[in-house]
């Protein structure tokens, strides 16, 4: 371990040490089931350990708690955005008269697999994801998106290349 | 981490998925991929993400992406309110998913694809070839010194090399006995246990036993078996080889044993039928993607009965 690195563990002790009680309020005040907030405290600081980004910020802040509430944040999001799509798929399995026929296991492997799909289109916008949906999942052509969209076809083919790129470059880092 | 290789891969993605995609594009985009094995590294994981996006039944997906994505707006509503000016949602939008029945893609030499029991699709490579994969299939396709290179390791593909560009290498088509040499061709490739059964529907093919026994030519109209020792002739097609790229088995006089096997592979359990009964003739066209239907019409033509012990086993048997 470099010297930089310890030094920058050092600090998120002394982060944990002196804000976690802190943060772990904050989180109950915004969950619906406030025992979860225990859980999303450690998921931040786990979140600041995995980050060399966040953990060379950490450097040289100045108001801790601040910072701490924007990595929380994302937890947050994140933590609701998963709950939402478990509740979705229950509901949408619980829709399917076959739905009894999908082991569990199956079911556990397929949300996962909606889940990546979610995860790897985050952070586009709206008519950039909108296209590459309509094209790879709905099988609509270019010119039937640009109707859609109201945007030209070469317009289109730029969202494609970008949501294209988006999602390489999110495969590419988890490697 | 946005290299100018990646940028160049979705580049062409984009081309190769537009509605006026050309022959032209197609070949310039074989030799990028063949110029530099960045190239191809790269491109390997946009094969990968069409798999993701392949991977989930699109329907399911669909319904609960949309969902969520209506859930998730009121969340987020509440959320922003308690806290304050956030803007780290990112994207957003609201998702619409729909199935196509038998999905085109457009697919590189440098990917694997595992069909599910009743999962079909239909693929277009890039240098142009027409790939079928049947349900329960498992194909890896690939490009190599020695050329292009499809090998089946289970189910049944309907290829075409019809509209293929020409002036590439030469493409294989191999399972565990032996290669096919398509010599300009439609034909059906089915990797069986012990055997791969090969009908050839346009111009011929060229059968190699994994074991390197004499070659055989198949014509047009004719089918043959190839197994690691030696490959051979087995008289006419009979029934279409190629219906299921329509949905469909169609057969002529096959045996029911034979024919249940058949439609096993569209059918989640196992699907068996009685020795006393597996000798019986079925012609006729029956729709695969729901067997109960097909199995009722079987019933309603023979003198057999269909048993369905669970969900997951239905027997065939004599009736009365």
């Amino acid at each position: 371990m470099s010297s930089l690195e310890s030094l920058e563990h050092r600090e998120l002790g002394l982060l944990y040490r002196d804000h976690h009680g802190w943060l772990r309020s904050w989180l109950q005040r915004r969950l619906s089931v406030p025992a979860e907030a225990a859980d999303l405290t450690q998921d931040t600081f786990m979140r600041l350990l995995a980050s060399p980004a966040s953990m060379a910020q950490l450097q040289g802040v100045r108001q801790p708690r601040s910072f701490l509430a924007t990595v929380a944040q994302r937890t947050l999001v994140d933590h609701i955005r998963r709950q939402v799509l478990e509740r979705a798929w229950l509901e949408t399995l619980a829709q399917q008269p076959e739905a009894h026929a999908i082991s569990p296991e199956t079911q556990a492997i397929l949300l996962e697999t909606i889940r990546e799909i979610d995860a790897m289109l985050h952070g586009l916008g709206h008519k950039v994801r909108r296209a590459f949906l309509m094209s790879q999942l709905e099988g609509a052509s270019y010119a039937d998106i640009a109707v859609q969209l109201g945007v030209t076809v070469s317009s289109v083919k730029k969202y494609m290349a970008r949501a294209t790129e988006h999602c390489l470059v999110y495969a590419l880092e988890r490697q | 981490m946005a290299d100018k290789t990646i940028t160049a891969a979705a580049q062409w993605y984009a081309r190769l998925c537009a509605d006026d995609v050309s022959a032209a594009d197609v070949a310039a985009h074989g030799r990028w991929l063949a110029a530099d094995p960045e190239h191809a590294r790269i491109w390997r994981q946009v094969e990968r993400l069409r798999g993701t996006l392949g991977s989930a039944p699109a329907r399911l997906a669909a319904d609960t992406l949309n969902r969520a994505d209506h859930h998730f707006a009121r969340r987020r509503a509440v959320l922003r309110s308690s806290l304050g000016a956030v803007a780290l949602l990112g994207g957003g939008g609201v998702l619409a998913w729909r199935v196509l029945p038998v999905e085109q893609m457009v697919a590189g030499y440098l990917a694997d694809y595992r069909m599910g029991t009743g999962e079909r699709r239909e693929l277009l490579l890039t240098d142009g070839t027409l790939l079928w994969l049947d349900s329960a299939s498992a194909v890896d396709v690939a490009v190599d010194a020695r050329g292009r290179h499809i090998t089946v390791h289970a189910g049944e593909v309907l290829i075409d090399t019809e509209h293929t560009t020409a002036g590439l290498p030469p493409l294989r088509v191999s399972t565990r006995h032996g290669t096919v040499r398509p010599l300009g061709t439609r034909f059906t490739v089915n990797r069986l246990d012990d055997l791969t059964r090969v009908a050839v529907l346009r111009h011929a093919v060229e059968l190699l036993p994994a074991d390197g026994g004499a070659a055989l030519v198949l014509k047009a109209g004719e089918q043959g078996v190839l197994q690691t020792a030696a490959a051979r002739h087995e008289g006419e097609i009979t029934g279409e080889p190629d219906a299921w790229t329509r949905g469909l088995l169609v057969v002529d006089g096959m045996r029911l044993a034979d024919f249940v096997a058949q439609l096993d592979r569209y059918r989640p359990g196992h699907l068996r039928c009685d020795e006393a009964v597996a000798q019986l003739r079925v012609s006729g066209a029956f729709p695969i993607d729901d067997t109960d239907r097909a199995l009722a019409a079987v019933e309603r033509a023979l003198p057999v009965r269909v048993s369905r012990f669970t969900r997951y086993y239905t027997r065939i048997t004599a009736r009365g």
